[in-house]
């Protein structure tokens, strides 16, 4: 029985939609935590006067602070206290907290705690933290702002771009975004007398790694420690990172000898939580005559926030612009710098998909932008430049897998029926009114990456691998235990039908264990478009291995050869004959009649198993269709369509609920949200009427084709996905915003295209032209009639 | 996120909660359906002290009825918007006609329907949001506000008297808002509305309401407002002056947008800036004037 | 006292017994004034399917149902609720754990990932069905846009929803 590749229904789903999920606030807990935040982007801490604890108590229990590097000569190491010491470095950082009965008595005592600080000029932007000038965040900063600046170059860059046909300039930026999960992060942590253990229930997406970076600070062993991520109301990289918080909270346990719970509000989330994405890139790129890019050139910078995030570090989102810059497309040379800048403003973080949505958005503007100029049709370049040969080497020296790159351009094309549109683009800019635009982002998404991956950044403390434990019990059933840490993806599910499939029982058998750091083994957590390809590899290597095992014993009883057993729904048999024993009858054996396993092979029946791979590329091709109100500059989206080729589906609706999600959180990144900070550092957006996540009334139903290039990158077939709707879906917006307004000499190049952007550049258009009635008020006349 | 401590108190007679705040003076905030005030205090952006809720009061015809009388329109203030959303066609007989298409629109546009649900027609009035749309359509069509007290006189206010600023109106301490007076639109009137938000159910970044009487092809009298670009909901009288006298079309539409963007002086925040708001004042003025009914959120 | 008792001024640092009918059960609580609906709910009756995304009435993950009506229970009191008809998602299956229809449509059109949101999904969609059991697509969008998923792009939500309204 198959069932790798059918869309099952998801054994998560019960107990949520019965009200019955657990999420950290669900925990009972004597006592509630709040943090008293910095309203202050810069200061000096003069005094803390009230019930709270502070850094000072921390330090006199010999609480050290949280601190992980990329070992390369350009990173600033600093180390972050767990509350602020000395000074505060942006808006909502914790600088002390206070313990009350309940949430509302908790949030009083916090207001009752007068901080003192003495405000400092704080440097917001990217702008003013690189100026000559510029007051230093952090001390060991010495060279300035800059935390990390990576570069490269292949040789014949200069000599490239002078040759170009074309050369293409722009400056991208993207605003600064907020993963914003829907359950806001938090923690409940209590300590048992007995043994001294604490536990730390916590909205994580990584609950090793939080036991680990917790420990550390803390001066723990390990195994005094058990986090459990219990259900994760959303993660979206935000809950991936060490939180202070969580850690403040361990050590409130041990030091009030009670439990104690911190669920972060959403304002806090929206000010204080990770922020991600705050990019500007300027881009050279240079074309033949066809089309062709000959070369790439990119000076890339991205505002860190205030602190480094344990373990990624604040090196994650300018270093990964600089290695994947390029995409997929054939390129022969290459040059950037990217840097990192810290600033006054909360910390960032990764962000489903990192820097790629924006990346993306840099490269796939240039190819639009240069077929304009060419008179070549944006989908006519981009064949022209997409691989055809795979591997393919990207000019820093990634190997894409096979993909379908083309094909998956071709089919989008074919699902929009493009003639269809362009017809019905030129008669609306005819007729006046809303103006249709289609816009096609293609791109590869790096998934599924191990160890060496990780370990070429640099990280003190490198992710990578992943660990599973899989036994079956004397009734026959299965138990997989697995480090991997998933928070919505279904990956439970997923795993399930890996496992039924290999051992020949039905996923119903399979019960998955994850996120308890007691019951699971080590392992990294659910990040970056990796359970379902490592999680899911480890899996079917231990299964493969149990499935051995029943094998050998089935031969065994049955006096057959181990190579012509065949196990399937629930039966071992011997192929070729009627002769057969049940799974369950076999674990029976294996448990309770060990001497009559194989040599070896008993007693019982476990394994475990760890993969590691290189990692592989997905790809995708994104295409959107909009409708600009010239007027208002509002932009509708009207149809949305994804080729996908994540290689082998494991659970296709799972798969599609993905990218869908992703999909939706790349067209918010590129119209609505925005985390806005005025001069003096003051976050303006700490209310969901300020920062804007979609609602179902913005987002169309969303087409989505699957292709299946299978390439041996993956052992499952299995290409990660997680991240690539967010990857591509702003590319697809901008550049069809950008279509809907290009004839009338306007272009967008910033996201969040907001309303008021995409007015004032169809009015700055109007105003180059010289004549103001022309290109707005040229469809306003229309309109009117 | 949880409110500051307040003493509550949900009187069962008009006389009582009258009471109540004279007594507790600015010290008390009345409840009614808490769709703002109560995210407010959430924040702790509000923290009265003490809590008057009007939701335990007997019905009453003055405060939850929706009634004619000799051309004025009279809706209680404990209306909520659900009602008016589903207020029957027709409902107030031979004087439905525009006004009654524009009450049952505008509902639709406020909020969510789980705010329809609770929010009422007069805490949306008295909660003085400069963009909500029933503040809009009560500075438009020049409302009368009912005000109760135990100290004074019942008065009634001009809505033009009565918002003040954002979130301020010259409703005293102690004072209840108890009904909201509208006239009448006879069938030759003609109604529009339109709304710029980033998202559906969102506050506008700039709405505009409009009603013209038309004789004989002209218009005779003309109601122009908008909100989102003051302090208050604004009346706009230089699109009014472009539209008296003209024939409604196009082009007259295209000058009263004009108009209206030349005669508001917006602030900025970080849902428009100040030129943007202007800018988007002429539109929505333009399109309220061209529209043929209310159109429907999404 | 047995009897809800909400006569008078309640004294801001004082607790009020209040009874309230929580799908059909009748539960006591003691709370101060300022304790929100869904706090009652979660903390004191232990109701913790409620789930608070904001706590400012925008992502509607606190939906419940008063009196069959949709509502924000973080933007409600819980003294206001004491003779009111409450039904939360825990009342939504049958006793014996059967999903009841819109439940099972989720389970089946994937409408549900994370799981944080969905309570208030489910409760906002079977008032919007009893309401409308006929209700068209484009209005029904619109009615679901009170309130906020982050994981599904709501596409799955809005099939599970049709279905059921198709089933009928």
């Amino acid at each position: 029985m198959n069932w790798v590749g059918r869309s099952l229904r998801r054994v998560e789903d019960p107990a949520l939609l019965r009200g019955q999920g657990r999420f950290v606030d669900d925990f009972p807990h004597r006592a509630t935590a709040r943090f008293v935040r910095s309203p202050l982007a810069s200061g000096v801490i003069e005094d803390v006067r009230g019930e709270a604890f502070t850094v000072a108590d921390l330090d006199a229990d010999g609480v050290s602070e949280i601190v992980c590097e990329l070992r390369r000569p350009d990173f600033v190491k600093v180390p972050q206290p767990l509350l602020a010491r000395g000074r505060v470095r942006y808006v909502g950082e914790p600088v002390a907290v206070v313990v009350g009965s309940t949430p509302e008595e908790a949030e009083d005592l916090a207001e009752q705690v007068e901080l003192d600080i003495r405000p400092t000029q704080p440097v917001v932007d990217l702008d003013s933290a690189l100026a000559p000038d510029a007051p230093l965040l952090h001390p060991e900063a010495t060279g300035g702002n800059v935390v990390v600046e990576g570069s490269f170059a292949t040789p014949g860059l200069a000599e490239a771009l002078a040759s170009a046909h074309l050369v293409v300039d722009m400056e991208i930026t993207s605003r600064r975004q907020c993963a914003m999960p829907l359950e806001g992060r938090g923690s409940v942590a209590s300590t048992n007398p007995a043994d001294d253990r604490t536990t730390l229930y916590a909205s994580v997406q990584s609950p090793h790694m939080v036991r680990t970076g917790i420990c550390d600070a803390l001066g723990l062993p390990e195994v005094d420690l058990r986090v459990v991520a219990p259900d994760v109301g959303g993660g979206f990289g935000q809950k991936l990172p060490l939180a202070r918080e969580d850690a403040v909270m361990v050590w409130l346990s041990r030091r009030l000898g009670t439990s104690v719970a911190w669920v972060e509000d959403r304002a806090e989330n929206l000010s204080a939580a990770w922020h991600s994405r705050e990019q500007r890139y300027r881009v050279k790129g240079g074309f033949d005559d066809e089309g062709r890019m000959l070369a790439l050139e990119a000076d890339i910078l991205c505002n860190t926030g205030a602190w480094s995030c344990y373990p990624i570090t604040w090196g994650v989102e300018p270093l990964m612009a600089l290695g994947e810059l390029p995409g997929p497309y054939r390129l022969g040379e290459y040059g950037v710098r990217s840097r990192g800048v810290c600033t006054n403003t909360c910390p960032t973080s990764p962000y489903r998909g990192v820097s790629r949505p924006v990346l993306t958005l840099a490269v796939e503007r240039l190819m639009d932008s240069a077929a304009g100029r060419l008179g070549l049709d944006p989908a006519e370049i981009r064949h022209r430049n997409l691989p055809e040969e795979f591997p393919h080497r990207s000019p820093m020296g990634y190997y894409l897998d096979e993909g379908s790159y083309r094909q998956s351009l071709t089919a989008a094309l074919a699902e929009m029926d493009m003639e269809d549109f362009r017809r019905r683009q030129a008669d609306a800019r005819s007729k006046g009114g809303r103006l249709p635009g289609l816009g096609i982002s293609t791109f590869a998404e790096r998934t599924g990456y191990g160890t060496p991956a990780f370990a070429a950044r640099g990280m003190s403390v490198t992710v990578g691998y992943e660990n599973v434990a899989l036994a079956m019990d004397p009734s026959g059933y299965l138990t997989l235990r697995i480090g991997a840490s998933p928070h919505g993806q279904g990956l439970h599910t997923a795993l399930t039908q890996i496992v039924a499939e290999e051992v020949g029982v039905h996923p119903q058998r399979v019960r998955i264990i994850s996120g308890d750091t007691d019951n699971t083994p080590y392992g990294w957590g659910s990040f970056a478009s990796r359970s379902a390809v490592l999680a899911g590899g480890a899996a079917q290597i231990a299964a493969r291995e149990l499935a051995r095992k029943i094998a050998a014993l089935a031969a065994e009883e049955m006096e057959a050869a181990p190579e012509d057993i065949l196990l399937d729904s629930g039966m071992a048999t011997v192929a070729g004959t009627s002769q057969g024993r049940s799974i369950d009858e076999l674990a029976r054996i294996a448990h309770h009649q060990p001497q009559r396993m194989p040599k070896g092979l008993g007693p019982g029946l476990r394994t475990e198993a760890g993969y590691d791979p290189a990692g592989t590329f997905s790809n995708a091709c994104h295409v959107a269709e909009v409708e600009v109100d010239p007027h208002t500059g509002g932009v509708q989206l009207k149809r949305f369509v994804v080729v996908e080729d994540a290689g082998r589906l494991i659970n296709p609706m799972i798969v599609d609920g993905q990218i869908r999600g992703g999909v939706t959180q790349g067209i918010a990144n590129a119209l609505l949200e925005e985390v806005i900070y005025d001069p003096d550092g003051n976050i303006l957006t700490t209310s969901l009427m300020d920062f804007l996540p979609p609602t179902a009334a913005e987002i169309p139903d969303i087409a989505i084709i699957h292709l299946e290039t299978v390439t041996d990158s993956s052992i499952t077939g299995a290409k990660g996905l997680g991240e690539g709707g967010a990857i591509g879906a702003p590319a697809a917006v901008i550049n069809a915003v950008n279509d809907a307004i290009a004839h009338l000499g306007a272009e967008v190049n910033e996201m969040p295209a907001t309303p008021e952007r995409v007015r004032a550049a169809i009015r700055s258009a109007a105003a180059a032209i010289g004549d103001r009635a022309d290109a707005a008020g040229a469809v306003e006349r229309s309109e009117a009639a | 996120m949880k409110p500051a401590q307040f003493s509550y108190i949900a009187p069962e007679t008009v006389e009582e909660v009258l009471a109540a705040l004279a007594e507790h003076g600015d010290e008390a905030k009345v409840l009614a359906g808490g769709q703002s005030l109560v995210p407010m205090m959430n924040f702790r952006l509000a923290r009265p002290s003490v809590i008057v809720d009007i939701g335990r009061l007997a019905a009453d015809e003055s405060l939850d009825g929706i009634s004619v009388d000799e051309g004025t329109l009279r809706i209680g203030a404990r209306v909520r918007h659900r009602q008016l959303e589903h207020f029957p066609a027709n409902g107030l007989g031979p004087a439905d006609g525009p006004l009654g298409s524009l009450l049952r629109g505008l509902a639709r546009w406020v909020g969510h329907l789980p705010i329809r649900v609770r929010g009422t027609f007069g805490g949306s009035i008295a909660h003085a949001d400069p963009a909500a749309e029933w503040c809009i359509m009560a500075q438009t069509l020049g409302a009368e506000m009912v005000v109760r007290s135990s100290t004074r006189p019942m008065r009634i206010v001009a809505a033009e008297d009565f918002f003040e600023t954002v979130f301020t109106t010259s409703l005293e301490p102690e004072e209840l808002l108890t009904e909201v007076r509208l006239p009448v639109l006879g069938p030759d009137w003609r109604v529009g509305f339109c709304e710029f938000a980033r998202r559906a159910g969102d506050f506008a970044v700039v709405a505009a309401l409009t009603a013209l009487r038309i004789e004989d092809g002209s218009i005779v009298e003309a109601r122009v407002g908008a909100g989102g670009v003051a302090g208050t909901p604004v009346r706009l009288r230089a699109a009014e002056a472009a539209l008296v006298g003209a024939i409604p079309t196009p082009a007259v539409f295209h000058e009263a947008g004009l108009a209206a963007t030349g005669e508001v002086d917006p602030s900025g925040d970080i849902h428009g800036s100040a030129g943007y708001r202007r800018d988007l004042t002429g539109v929505m003025v333009r399109r309220a004037l061209g529209a043929e009914s209310i159109p429907t959120p999404v | 006292m047995t009897e809800s008792s909400i006569t008078g001024l309640l004294e801001s640092d004082c607790k009020t017994r209040l009874r309230l009918s929580v799908n059909g059960t009748e539960r006591t609580v003691e709370v101060e004034p300022r304790r929100t609906l869904a706090d009652a709910l979660r903390d004191d009756c232990g109701l913790t399917g409620t789930h608070l995304g904001c706590e400012h009435g925008v992502c509607g993950a606190c939906t419940v149902l008063i009196d069959g009506n949709p509502v924000r229970s973080c933007l409600m009191f819980a003294v206001q609720a004491a003779d009111v008809d409450i039904r939360t998602v825990e009342g939504m299956a049958s006793p014996d754990g059967t999903l009841n229809p819109l439940q099972e449509s989720f389970m089946r059109h994937h409408g549900l990932q994370c799981g944080f949101c969905t309570p208030g999904f489910l409760l906002l969609s079977e008032a919007v069905l009893a309401a409308r059991p006929d209700i068209d697509d484009a209005e029904l969008r619109e009615a679901l846009s009170s309130n906020l998923c982050r994981c599904t792009g709501y596409q799955g939500i809005i099939d599970a929803v049709r279905a059921v309204r198709d089933a009928v």
